[in-house]
């Protein structure tokens, strides 16, 4: 168990391949991985922080969701929209063990946090790989593993600084509240003048990773967010997607169901970031 | 390997594997209210206080434990002196088989280790990770509500 982030890294290297770094371990349930010699426990390494800096906020790769929820800076970042992905994830002792850098490395089809990343413009800082810096476009391009490199471990996730006037939201479907999603979505929007200036929207569940609805992001930006504009665009991004079967539900179903979730979630996220640009 | 654990406010040097789960650990130290149900995560019988917070003990290994405080429902109350939630658990009749009481009684002592007076979401939210597959939830909620006021006149 490391004292630090140098300690771990040297102990993975010293590893040789055979060693398999945990966050808060639980992803082992869903794929253990199959020649392990040593597990190298993040949870000592001083990964577990949550700070404001220049540049947005910096959350350590091992802070458990749980601490998540009980952050101020988090509480109001992009109008609580960390908490309510959070809120999504798992069931309460498992937020205490689940970390924020263990959901985003190994994606499953049902993760939350890399859909939300996506959406948010989040950075990833890791060490000992290929490249320093990630931004979450290219984090989740592949699996993040394969990004990252065999040998590094990731530091921590950068929440870039809020504009005004803007704000997000994230939907989960599921059939039960702790059930894994059907689809997730998240939305960014920033207005300016009564317009859409920017906005991200991601998918979820739909694809074995989660994907940027581009087509939708274009029919938003520069218009007024009008209900019929919002339905516009949701259309338009659900259209762009091949939704993977899922034995939970019919053939088409989640391709059925994805523009009212998504006009459902933008209009979430539009009506904080009017309600900012109000206050 | 050895570790040193706080168990139920006793210091234990305990020997282990290197990949053993906590549940694994504590019910071969004698500590049987541990449930096992799923063993992935799904069923909250297993459920144990971590420093003070609720977590799956079938999907920590122990050695992460190493210098902290874990408490099962063997640290609660005895048969002569109940805690609190057990007492409210049994007068409102929250207990069927029993399986689940023991993680369900430690999820309901981590929510009020943070909020003494929980709304009733507050509980629904704090006991989403235990199941119980006889009472149907009702009367462990309200257990949990009775328990919290019984202790706010105690304090
Ligand atoms: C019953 C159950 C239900 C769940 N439901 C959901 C859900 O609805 N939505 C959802 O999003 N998630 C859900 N999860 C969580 C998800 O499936 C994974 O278990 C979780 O995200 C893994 O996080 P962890 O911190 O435990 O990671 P670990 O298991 O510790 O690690 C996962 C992988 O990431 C690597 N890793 C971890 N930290 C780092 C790091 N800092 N640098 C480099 N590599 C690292 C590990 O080597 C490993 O390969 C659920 C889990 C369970 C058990
Ligand atoms: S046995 Fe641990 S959650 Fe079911
Ligand atoms: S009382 Fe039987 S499972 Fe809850």
């Amino acid at each position: 168990m490391p004292a630090s982030l140098d300690a771990a890294r040297r102990h993975l290297k010293a590893g040789n391949g055979g060693y398999v770094l945990i966050g808060g371990g639980t992803g082992f349930t869903f794929s253990a991985p199959k020649y392990i010699r040593g597990i190298i426990d993040l949870s000592k390494a001083g990964l577990d922080y949550i700070t404001n800096a220049g540049d947005g906020i910096h959350i350590g790769a091992a802070a458990p969701l749980g601490t998540l929820l009980k952050n101020p800076l988090l509480k109001k970042y992009c109008g609580g929209v960390i908490g309510e992905s959070v809120l999504t994830i798992a069931t309460t002792p498992l937020r205490n063990l689940i970390t924020v850098g263990g959901n985003a490395v190994q994606v499953f089809i049902w993760s939350s946090l890399p859909v939300l990343f996506l959406a948010l413009d989040a950075q990833f800082v890791t060490i000992g790989g290929r490249r320093r810096i990630f931004k979450a476009d290219e984090f989740f391009k592949s699996q993040p593993r394969r990004q990252m490199g065999e040998e590094a471990i990731l530091k921590e996730i950068i929440l870039p600084r809020q504009k005004p006037s803007s704000a997000a939201a994230f939907l989960k479907f599921s059939k039960t509240e702790t059930d894994f999603a059907l689809l997730n979505i998240a939305v960014y929007v920033s207005i300016a003048r009564n317009k859409c200036h920017e906005t991200r929207i991601a998918l979820g569940a739909a694809t074995p990773l989660p994907i940027r609805l581009t087509a939708a992001e274009e029919a938003l930006k520069g218009e007024v967010l009008t209900e019929d504009n919002i339905a516009l665009a949701a259309g338009a991004g659900a259209d762009m997607v091949n939704y993977l079967k899922d034995m939970r539900v019919l053939d088409g179903y989640k391709k059925q169901a994805a523009p009212a979730l998504i006009r459902r979630c933008i209009q979430m996220a539009v009506e904080r970031a009017k309600a900012k640009s109000k206050a | 390997m050895i570790v040193n654990l706080n168990i139920n406010n006793q210091e234990r040097q305990v020997e282990i594997k290197p990949a053993e789960r906590l549940i694994d650990v504590l019910r071969r130290e004698g500590f049987f209210s541990v449930k096992e149900g799923c063993r992935k995560g799904n069923c909250g019988a297993c459920v144990v206080l971590l420093d003070g917070s609720p977590v799956n003990s079938c999907l920590i290994f122990a050695a992460r434990c190493e210098g902290r405080r874990i408490e099962t429902a063997e640290s609660l109350g005895s048969t002569e002196n109940l805690h609190p939630l057990q007492k409210a658990f049994l007068d409102e009749g929250a207990i069927q088989c029993g399986y689940c009481t023991p993680g369900m009684l430690l999820s309901a002592k981590g929510l009020l280790n943070e909020n003494p007076h929980p709304a009733e979401d507050d509980i629904k939210k704090a006991l989403d990770g235990n199941l119980c597959r006889c009472t149907g939830y009702v009367k462990i909620i309200k257990a949990v509500q009775k328990a919290a006021e019984a202790i706010g006149k105690t304090r």
